[in-house]
Parts: C-alpha cells; structure tokens; sequence
C-alpha cells in the first residue's frame, strides 16, 4: 500500500522521555514504549509519512541495508496498523 | 535509553492528563467554569521536548460561587474529599480541597491560590483575565497564560518552601527561562491577587529567583505566615501564627482544642499517616501527643522568629 501514513490523534497519547516514546494506546488501553528506530519512525509518523520516506529516514540515521530498512518500516506500520493507531491517506 | 521508572512516570502523567481533560470537560457541561493551574499548563513553558514534568494530580481553580456545584460534579465522577470546611472550622483556611477516587486519582480543587489575600472571587476574576487554551488529549482546556504561571509557580515555592526541591527548581527554571518584562507583568498579576508578598517571598527561595527579586525591585517585607511558609517552619508553626491572629479568648481556646484533639478528617489533612485505613488513622491518634510535642517547641521558634521579621 502506498500514501501518507499518520498516527490517529484521536486514538494515542504520546509524552517523549529523553530519545523514547511512551504512547497510551487508547482503543487497547495498553501503552507502547518504542526506542531507537521506532522512536525515529514515530515522530514522522505524526506529521504524516510515506513508507518510502520512513525508509529514507531509516537509512539516514542507522547503519543498515536498504532491504532490512525497508521489512523493518512495513513490520513497525503494520503492528501499529493491527491496532488501529495508523490513518492512511 | 530513560530508566524503566521514568517510563512509569511518563505512563502516569499520561494518564493524569486524560483524567484533567475529562474532569475539566464534566465541569465544563455543568457551567462551571475552571482554569488549569499545573501540570501540562507548566510542562510547556519550563521544559523542553523530551523532558518529563511529573505531576499526580490535577489542580484546578473554580470561582468560589460554583465550589459546591464542582463538588457535586466530582462526586458523581466517584471523587471524594479529603476533608470538608466543616471539620476545619476555626482553623486556617485551606486555599485548595484535595478530592480523590478509590483508584488513587486526585483533583485538588483550588478556590483562591495560597499567598492571595484577596477575595477568592476577585482572584478568579484576575485569573480569568489571563488564560491560553491548551490542547490537552483531544480537548481544548483553559489555562493560565505564561505571566500568570509565573505567579503560579512563585506562589507554589512561597507555600511549600524548601520542603519541595520540585517547587524551587521551576522557580531556578522560569527565572533562567523568561524574561524580566514577562516577571514585571507577573508581579503586577500577583499585586492584583493580594500576593505580591508571597510573590516575592517565592522568587526568594532560589539563587535566581532571588537575583530576580532584586532586579525587579520587590519587596522583603512579608507577614509571619508568609514566611513561615517560604522557610519551611514546623509543622504547627503557621497554625500558632493563625492562633494569635484569632481574636477572642473562646475562640483560641476551641481553637487550641481541636488542635490537641482534631476530627478524623482535619487529622488527615495534617498527617499522612492518619490516610492510610483505620489503622493508620489509630497510629495518628495515639501518637498525636507526641507529635505535637516533638514539634511544639520548634514551631513556637520558628513562628517568634518570623513575627518579629515581620514587624
């Protein structure tokens, strides 16, 4: 699938703890914390960001091979897809 | 990485900000109008992104004429109070009544703030004045604009003193932060609350706050209880101050009464330990002698000391 991916305001509550997030996921009342890559994907994710563009940003920030980057940005989309946290546009 | 225990406060702050905007949100359908005075409304102005305010509990200012209908809406939102005017009478007046629910959620619901002399209805009419709205978990909430959170956090450090490194390390942050013309405006706001004594009093109780002081030309002067707060005295210290201010012999006498032998809820007020359970509250009883006696002396110092600073 392609198009702008953005995290639903209305579904999560984000606060960013040093280079972490902790979000609420608030349709599972479960909270999430992501590091590292997920911590850098997500703060795209809430402007809105293609999955090329995730790659991209991926690639600039970690020492990693295009094809990794790439598995690792649609695994992380889809599992916060399979929660209904992701609007696609 | 953070530590595990800050993504726990991260969670919890998280959560405090739901319950504010949902309480404020109830408060709002019922006609009474609130202003958030902490939390996320300090969060934004003192600390950058990636930096955690930590907070538990969610402080609103009500005016006073809705005190009763914010009241009624809290206990249908399963809140309860601490302690309610009644089991207070004659002692100092509280500036805030702490509500809470069964789960640990909190609401301490504020109708002046403390170091304000003047009328409560007045000082929510000031502060009315000086709101922003804030975006808070999907909800438009009010809260003091940048100037009257400066107030806020001078008048917080007043009251608590060195009892809360928390209190004045946003006083050392806000000075650093904002600049003299946002404080002049601020000293202008606490002059309209009654407060400018307890104004400057909590700017005193940080090195910057201090140097801050002296830029703006503030005043030193302040009553006994003010000081006595901003120092940190014993615990019955500001009450032996409120003891001597209490005109008439009856009164002092009650007064001194329900001090050596106060209702459950004014013992909760005053104790931590008389919160916890039944037990708790039997421990605070019959150690209520000793803790008076341990603090007697120390306070009745204290208080001396900042009566004749007063003068």
């Amino acid at each position: 699938m392609s198009g702008t991916i953005r995290v639903r305001g209305d579904a999560v509550e984000w606060r960013q703890v040093d280079d972490e997030i902790v979000a609420l996921d608030r349709l599972a009342g479960e909270y999430l914390a992501l590091t590292g890559s997920g911590a850098v994907l997500w703060s795209l994710l809430l402007e809105g960001a293609t999955e090329p563009e995730l790659t991209a940003a991926l690639l600039a920030r970690f020492d990693v091979e295009q094809g990794v980057a790439a598995a690792d940005v649609t695994a992380f989309v889809a599992g916060l897809e399979a929660r209904g946290l992701l609007e696609r546009r | 990485m953070p530590a595990p225990d800050a993504r726990i406060r991260a969670a919890r702050v998280i959560g405090v900000d739901l319950q504010t905007a949902s309480v404020m949100h109830r408060l709002r359908e019922a006609g009474v109008a609130t202003i958030l005075l902490k939390g996320p409304a300090l969060a934004d102005l003192l600390y950058d992104a990636g930096e955690l305010r930590t907070y538990t509990d969610v402080d609103l200012l009500v005016r006073d004429m809705d005190a009763e209908r914010a009241a009624s809406v809290l206990t249908q939102l399963g809140y309860r109070p601490l302690v309610d005017d009644g089991a207070l009478r004659g002692h100092r007046p509280v500036h805030a009544h702490e509500w809470s629910t069964p789960a640990g959620a909190s609401v301490d619901l504020h109708r002046t703030l403390p170091g304000a002399t003047a009328a409560p209805a007045d000082v929510f009419a000031v502060l009315a004045g000086h709101t922003r709205t804030l975006s808070l978990c999907g909800a438009e909430v009010e809260a003091l604009d940048d100037e009257a959170a400066l107030v806020q956090i001078a008048l917080h450090a007043a009251h608590h003193g060195p009892r809360s490194p928390k209190a004045l390390s946003e006083v050392e942050r806000a000075a650093a932060r904002l600049p003299d013309r946002s404080w002049r405006r601020a000293a202008g706001i606490a002059e309209a609350l009654g407060a400018a004594p307890a104004f400057a009093a909590g700017l005193r109780c940080s090195p910057a706050g201090t140097a801050l002081a002296d830029r703006l030309h503030l005043n030193r002067e302040a009553p006994a209880e003010v000081l006595l707060k901003a120092q940190g005295a014993p615990p019955l210290a500001a009450g032996m101050d409120w003891l001597l201010r209490t005109p008439g012999a009856g009164a002092r006498a009650r007064l001194i009464a329900r001090t050596a032998l106060p209702m459950p809820a004014a013992l909760r007020l005053w104790r931590p330990l008389a919160r916890r359970g039944r037990a708790g509250l039997l421990l605070a009883y019959l150690s209520h002698p000793l803790w008076l006696g341990r603090h007697a002396v120390p306070s009745l110092l204290a208080m001396r000391r900042a009566r004749r600073a007063a003068r």
